[in-house]
């Protein structure tokens, strides 16, 4: 366990007064005010740190325990006096936000001052549990079909459904699958947050899938049946006579699942790509010839 | 399956007053519903509610800052989403 220096954490020296400590506080504390920094886990782990320094530095009994102890917290008589000092009121109220990791302080924090010792003061209500943030990777192929998923969040099992058409980077709110809550108060909420891998041949936009097809170049002229993938097997395309290198094609329907709207699908949008031939026969060579010939 | 929630109970859970959630909503910041001639509030928009709480006491923010606030994180969500629909379609043309 290493000790911290909370005055280094806000920036001002040990003589700083309150109101110096309090300003310190307030500027790096809407610096890194996780709800102003969104998936930022360094803002968060500063915020943390801050608001720790703020906990201890603005509460005149924990300074003075600090400064007295602070460097020699392995001493006895420091976790003998920090016992004592649990509950004891002072200073202005830590920040709300809560948040992902295991725990709210530092070891250190803890050890000084109990692992409860910045929240005997503040708010009198009870506080919400901790809520819990979590990266959950998915195959697209698993997020094409409504599943059930069984994590194991903070030791706990947790048996989600997990909705089709969940997308990349979407996250859902598991309410009360966060910390538990301190002095009477909710349990925190457990923001599941997808990352959706895609190894497939289609791109995927939300419920729209793209996908590029080969066209053979007679079937491009003369039109025809083409036969390609989609995410649920092959399927066949009419081709009109003279389709043009780069032309799309919708297919309704055959796209990813709409998120939370069980049987709708989106489309699947097929570019073809015309295929020139590398290598012709002899025939096919004469018969391109007489086409040229005919100044086509 | 539950899924709204008395605007009183709410502000009870949060020891907030309820002036504060209807200034949040005169400003077009949350929505609020009426059921069986109730104000509630959709579950699913608690969690932008929650977050404006917590700036709200965090941040020493009052509803007009909290505003300036909501804009610029719309916006920088905006921005993400934008990013990423662009590197989707830049992987279509890798």
């Amino acid at each position: 366990m290493e000790f911290i220096d909370y005055y280094n954490v806000l920036g001002v020296s040990n003589s700083a007064t309150e109101k110096e400590i309090k300003n310190a506080y307030r500027k790096l504390a809407r610096k890194y005010h996780p709800d102003l920094n969104p998936n930022n886990a360094e803002a968060e782990r500063k915020f943390k740190q801050v608001n720790e320094a703020n906990e201890v530095l603005s509460d005149p009994e924990k300074r003075k325990q600090y400064d007295r102890y602070g460097k020699d917290w392995q001493h006895a008589e420091a976790f003998e006096k920090a016992e004592k000092e649990q509950g004891k009121q002072g200073g202005y109220g830590a920040y709300t936000y809560a948040s992902g990791d295991s725990g709210h302080y530092s070891d250190f924090f803890e050890s000084m001052f109990g692992a409860f010792g910045g929240q005997s003061r503040g708010r009198a209500r009870g506080f919400k549990g901790q809520d819990y943030n979590a990266e959950l990777q998915l195959d697209v192929r698993e997020a094409y079909h409504t599943h059930k998923r069984t994590l194991n969040i903070g030791g706990k099992n947790i048996r989600i459904t997990i909705p089709a058409g969940i997308e990349d980077g979407q996250t859902i709110r598991i309410k009360g699958y966060g910390g538990p809550g301190m002095n009477g108060g909710p349990a925190g909420d457990l923001f599941l947050t997808f990352s959706v891998l895609n190894d497939t041949i289609f791109s995927r936009e939300g419920s729209q899938l793209y996908l590029n097809a080969k066209l053979p170049l007679t079937t491009a002229v003369l039109g025809g049946e083409l036969e390609l993938d989609t995410f649920e097997g092959k399927a066949k395309l009419q081709i009109k006579p003279r389709t043009q290198n780069g032309s799309k094609v919708k297919l309704k329907g055959k796209g990813f699942p709409v998120y939370k709207k069980e049987g709708i699908f989106g489309d699947l949008i097929v570019t073809l790509q015309v295929e020139l031939p590398n290598i012709l026969t002899a025939e096919q060579e004469k018969l391109f010839e007489a086409l040229r010939n005919t100044h086509l | 399956m539950k899924k709204y929630i008395e605007i009183r109970e709410f502000c009870k859970g949060h020891d907030l007053e309820e002036g504060f959630v209807y200034e949040l909503y005169a400003l077009g910041m949350i929505k609020i519903k009426k059921v069986d001639e109730l104000a509630v509030l959709r579950l699913r928009d608690l969690g932008r509610l929650e977050r404006l709480v917590r700036m709200h006491r965090d941040l020493e923010l009052n509803v007009q800052g909290l505003q300036a606030v909501q804009h610029v994180l719309d916006q920088l969500e905006i921005a993400r989403n934008e990013i990423r629909a662009l590197r989707t379609m830049m992987g279509r043309w890798e």
